[in-house]
């Protein structure tokens, strides 16, 4: 194949890696902005030694709903007053995908509506253009501040109310999260149709899995010598490894087969608890400084929604081949250090 | 959405006085109904006929069944098309065109494409010569929005970029079937050459990928299509594009050419337009 075809230059298409090493007693909170600014999570995985993590999970982390809603439900003042005001509110459209469909979500103040061309020039509300697809004009973003300006009396609401029963009037089903705003736990949501529904947790035990000694580098400076990018891949390979359960951190794959070594192992009895469903960015924050004060090493990671309009601080996201938004952290509570690691496909805007 | 603008019809369908039997439509049904399933939301059903298009080619859709989860661009009683280009489709349901694609080997054959007069969603021609292929592309043909190229055979013309970045500026797309990818070895290698040919032309740019295929295996999702763009270095960017944006200003063009005066003035389609209401005006007419 001729490799001199001048095809157009790539500007996103490829995945990024952010890694990042936080004082625990730092002002800055970076460990802490990291989780709470990403709304929409559907997965976390906690590997430590402790056997008690499920029952702090369980103690933040609970149950979501399965709601079937049209949008002007959303910007109803009563629902705004009821819900968005009160407690943290959290909603995706179902079964929807971001590069193909309209998505809706609301990330706890925000309307935030991901739609493609046909219904942004029918539906009449002013947005701008999506930065993904890289083409610009062919996906649009409305977002409409719930906690601004939706009052009847104005114009722009009943214009927002008008377009949206007009032009996205039909219900769509929606995954609704409704949590406490300081704590995280789960808080009822009382809307008519809501069905409950409990977030899966999966509890294994893995005796004597191979866990490496985080590098005294990693832990001490921020200088990004290959050394310290080496080091940094590695922890972030064997995190993800942990959490898929491989063979090769258990301890127990065949030479032949893997290739892979665990960096400077250390043999541990460890328990990886696995949650899915809509998971709080509050809720999991309050996990992890419980995890924290417990003073024991531990490791996390957190899957974004594929197909979530946004990721971290409101950056625009989107589905290229791929739509990771996620993250994990290293904990070293006795350094009082955090490694985080914020992996983003190649269409977010966050890179 | 993603759009797949090349279903086939059985080559007999294209004959004059040919038809579609039941168990053919059944297949048809299936792929359309997998089509869906793989996350395509617009399709279209490809009539391709050989030489001068002639009013009996219409008569090949009196005879469309139901089909389950679609939404049909033309009404299957009488045959006339309804609703917009672009009209939305519902929540797990497919919208279903109708293209032609009319095999051209001399240039008379291509004017007689006029007469579809808006009967067909999509126009498609597949040239056959370079005179053909430069006919194509550079507007002696007014009802043109695709330009048709076998994959799977060697062509007797070269892909001249100076004449297809014409097709480009006149706004009509190239076509990039997938089909003869899956197919045996010695085709599997034309393809790569044609379809490699075509994106040096275009370089990326108004390229559409459909599949070509006749039975619900040889469709593909359209992220396997963009990983199969890969070889002919189209990013997936331009491979999304190509199943995404470009199939929809293909449909743009075509209905810009046939139901717009001059791309300014449209008729607004009434709730009488749907299927539902023409059926209602054609019992109430009897």
């Amino acid at each position: 194949m001729s490799s001199h075809i001048p095809l157009p230059k790539e500007k996103h298409n490829k995945s990024k890696l952010f890694v990042t090493r936080s004082h625990l007693l730092s002002k800055k909170h970076e460990h802490s902005k990291l989780i709470q600014t990403h709304p929409f999570n559907h997965q976390i995985s906690i590997i430590s030694q402790s056997t008690t993590v499920r029952e702090t999970l369980a103690k933040y982390i609970g149950s979501y709903y399965n709601v079937t809603l049209k949008l002007s439900d959303f910007i109803d003042p009563a629902f705004i007053s009821n819900y968005i005001k009160r407690n943290t509110l959290i909603a995706l459209s179902s079964n929807r995908y971001i590069d193909a469909d309209d998505v809706f979500a609301i990330d706890g103040q925000k309307l935030i509506l991901s739609v493609g061309k046909d219904t942004y020039e029918t539906l009449g509300l002013v947005g701008k253009s999506a930065q993904f697809p890289v083409e610009r004009g062919s996906r649009f973003v409305v977002e409409i501040d719930l906690l601004d300006c939706m009052d009847p009396a104005k114009k722009y609401y009943q214009r927002v109310h008008n377009r949206l029963n007009a032009v996205l009037n039909e219900p769509m089903e929606f995954l609704v999260g409704y949590f406490d705003k300081n704590t995280g736990t789960p808080v009822t949501f009382d809307i008519p149709g809501a069905t409950i529904v409990t977030p899966q947790v999966d509890t294994r035990s893995v005796p004597n899995m191979l866990v490496p000694n985080v590098p005294e580098c990693l832990i001490s400076t921020n200088e990004q010598t290959d050394t310290w990018t080496e080091h940094a891949h590695e922890l972030f390979e064997w995190i993800g490894l942990a959490t898929s359960c491989s063979q090769a951190v258990a301890g127990t794959s065949d030479e032949q087969t893997s290739a892979y070594t665990v960096p400077e192992p250390t043999s541990k009895d460890m328990h990886i608890v696995t949650v899915r469903g809509l998971l709080s960015a509050t809720a999991i924050h309050s996990v992890i400084n419980e995890l924290v004060a417990a003073h024991t090493e531990f490791y996390v990671c957190v899957w974004g929604f594929d197909d979530a309009p946004v990721s971290w601080n409101s950056s625009e996201h989107n589905f290229y081949v791929s739509g990771e938004n996620m993250y994990a952290q290293a904990y070293v509570p006795h350094k009082n250090c955090c490694l985080s690691f914020q992996a983003c496909g190649p269409w977010d805007a966050f890179s | 959405m993603f759009y797949d603008l090349n279903i086939p019809l059985p080559e007999a369908a294209g004959k004059a006085g040919g038809h579609v039997s039941s168990q053919e439509w059944a297949q048809i049904a299936q792929t359309v109904e997998q089509a869906r399933v793989l996350g395509y939301s617009v399709v279209a059903l490809n009539l391709t006929l050989q030489g001068k298009l002639a009013p009996e080619h219409l008569s090949v859709w009196n005879t469309t069944p139901e089909f389950k989860n679609a939404q049909l661009s033309w009404d299957r009683a009488t045959g006339a098309r309804v609703g917009g280009a672009t009209r939305s489709v519902g929540r797990g349901k497919i919208r279903m065109l109708r293209r032609l694609t009319a095999v051209i080997g001399d240039a008379t054959q291509g004017h007689s494409l006029a007469s579809v007069d808006g009967a067909y969603d999509i126009v498609a021609v597949q040239p056959t010569n370079d005179a053909m292929l430069l006919a194509a592309c550079n507007g002696t043909w007014d009802a043109v929005d695709i330009v048709a190229l076998d994959m799977g055979q060697r062509w007797n013309f070269v892909a001249k970029q100076k004449v297809v970045t014409q097709a480009l500026a006149l706004g009509v797309s190239l076509e990039i079937m997938y089909q003869p990818a899956l197919a045996g070895e010695k085709t599997r290698q034309q393809w790569v050459s044609n379809a490699a040919a075509v994106v040096r032309a275009t370089r990326g740019r108004s390229v559409i990928w459909t599949s070509a295929a006749r039975r619900a295996l040889d469709l593909r999702a359209p992220y396997d299509i963009a990983n199969l763009g890969e070889v002919l270095q189209l990013n997936g960017d331009l491979s999304k594009r190509a199943l995404a944006a470009n199939a929809r200003a293909a449909l743009m063009h075509a209905f810009t050419r046939s139901s717009t005066l001059r791309a300014v003035i449209a008729p607004k389609h009434s709730a009488a337009d749907e299927p539902e209401g023409l059926a209602k005006k054609a019992r109430m007419a009897r």
